[in-house]
């Protein structure tokens, strides 16, 4: 089995939610509350 | 014992003897030989080609234990997520006055809007106030985030946006929490003088900033001012250049509202922008869904929209992204959000700014815990919803369509194989 992408990775457990409202991660709610910034987690290459 | 998760979704990837598995609840993609993934469908997990990936299948969430309910784990995180104050960021999205200089087609102020006021100084204390009292609440809190919203929040700049920053900011250095600011404007008012002071002492730091087309189209969905095209344009090449120059971590974000009308348009818009001399690089291009009930315009269906956002992505050269799950739709959802309207009034969404049937509370006397509220944070999730394999992903969807009694679906099952898809062959550089 190879892994692709690493669920581990996925989702920033230190702000639990990611709502962006930008093109990162695909969601375009203007203000939408993104709590994320866009170089953490450490690792994380797809945004938040 | 294990099961197969409900929520692996096999990828058309074409390479022959593997299969490529997303699963949207664990956000994760793997790659197995078909015999073990045929092995793993029919829960023969003691094979000795099996049994020694079990423990990773479990961490990558493909495969889970035989008694779990998964959609119920799903909806309790969900119901946590949303009542779980200990976020530690503070997230304010304020509209410090209900006026626009523009008057686009689709706004959803539109029927809203009937005061032009700013908000005034007495109503700044008591926002100042308010926030101060969500972080005495909360000593987990560590980021202040302030979104600027509106009407168009630069025509209170000086009378709202720099006095109430500077006390905000006074309250976050006394309680050694960091302040930070994005906003959203139609960038006419986006001068020298404001983009200095926005970047500077503001500390702004992100920007939309809508361009529904070139000057035509422009002018016809927006309504703006004479001239504005090429007055916008120029503010956020001056802002591009301002934050080259000074080396600032901040993101322009120009958003390009499309129906079927401006379509064409969007991407000519793009080379446009990218041709001009003035340009230095730094925006983030993306399109937004028109889909304003007063709007006449000619707008998407949802596949009609994804069918033209993956060609607009393609033409960007958009990264390929792989969707991840999220616990709640949006911020708004939770606890630790709220919204402030010009006369200090609250709501949950900034899309309710000026709709009295929304108002949560208001600065001076707090949330009213209203019908309304209660509704709002405690809905549950449609039926339709949790049968969904795409549930994990978005949640049930915006909050304040739910809260309508109604559901929406933000994007389709086609849509993020495809993008999963695109995922899997950047990383193995396969062709289509």
């Amino acid at each position: 089995m190879e892994i692709i992408r690493d669920a581990t990775m996925v989702t920033c457990e230190d702000h639990g939610v990611c709502g962006c409202y930008n093109d990162v991660c695909g969601f375009d709610t203007p203000g939408g509350g993104c709590n994320c910034d866009f170089d953490s987690p450490p690792g994380n290459n797809w945004g938040c | 014992m294990y099961k197969v998760s409900k929520y692996n979704i096999k990828l058309p990837i074409g390479d022959v003897g593997f299969s490529y598995i997303y699963n949207s609840k664990s956000g994760a993609i793997v790659k197995l030989e078909n015999k073990i993934y045929e092995s793993i469908a029919r829960r023969d997990f003691s094979s000795e080609e099996v049994e020694p990936l079990v423990a990773d299948l479990l961490r990558q969430g493909i495969i889970v234990h035989d008694s779990k309910n998964e959609v119920n784990e799903l909806l309790i995180s969900h119901r946590i997520a949303a009542f779980q104050i200990n976020f530690n960021v503070l997230t304010i999205i304020i509209a410090p006055t209900m006026a626009c200089n523009y008057r686009c087609v689709y706004c959803f102020e539109e029927g809203n809007n009937t005061d032009n006021s700013c908000m005034s100084l007495e109503t700044c204390n008591q926002v100042e106030r308010f926030i101060s009292s969500l972080i005495e609440s909360n000593q987990l809190i560590k980021k202040l985030k302030i979104i600027w919203f509106g009407g168009e929040p630069l025509l209170a700049f000086d009378t709202v946006m720099r006095p109430l920053t500077s006390k905000l900011q006074t309250l976050c250095g006394a309680k050694n929490i960091y302040y930070d600011s994005e906003i959203v404007t139609n960038g006419y008012l986006l001068d020298c003088r404001r983009i200095e002071e926005l970047l500077g002492p503001l500390n702004v730091r992100g920007f939309q900033i809508t361009f529904d087309g070139r000057e035509e189209n422009y002018c016809k969905f927006k309504k703006p001012p004479l001239g504005a095209y090429e007055r916008v344009k120029g503010n956020v090449f001056a802002l591009l250049q301002y934050i080259s120059e000074h080396g600032i971590k901040a993101r322009v974000d120009l958003r390009i509202n499309v129906t079927k009308d401006n379509m064409g348009d969007a991407k000519l818009l793009v080379e446009e922008i990218k041709k001009d001399k003035r340009y230095v690089g730094g925006i983030h291009f993306y399109l937004g869904r028109v889909r304003g009930k007063q709007c006449n315009c000619d707008i998407f269906e949802l596949h009609e929209f994804e069918h033209f956002e993956k060609e607009f992505a393609d033409f960007i050269q958009k990264p390929p992204h792989a969707w991840s799950p999220k616990k709640v739709w949006c911020n708004q959802y939770t606890l630790n959000s709220f919204c402030i309207g010009p006369h200090g009034e609250l709501y949950k969404c900034e899309h309710d700014f000026g709709n009295k049937n929304r108002e949560i509370g208001s600065v001076l006397r707090g949330i009213d815990f209203n019908d309304f509220f209660v509704k709002y944070i405690t809905m549950p999730i449609a039926d339709k919803c949790c049968e969904c394999i795409l549930l994990p992903l978005c949640m049930g969807g915006c909050p304040n369509v739910r809260v309508a009694d109604s559901y929406s679906c933000e994007f389709s099952l086609d849509k993020v194989i495809a993008d999963a898809c695109d995922y899997v062959r950047s990383a193995y550089s396969i062709s289509k």
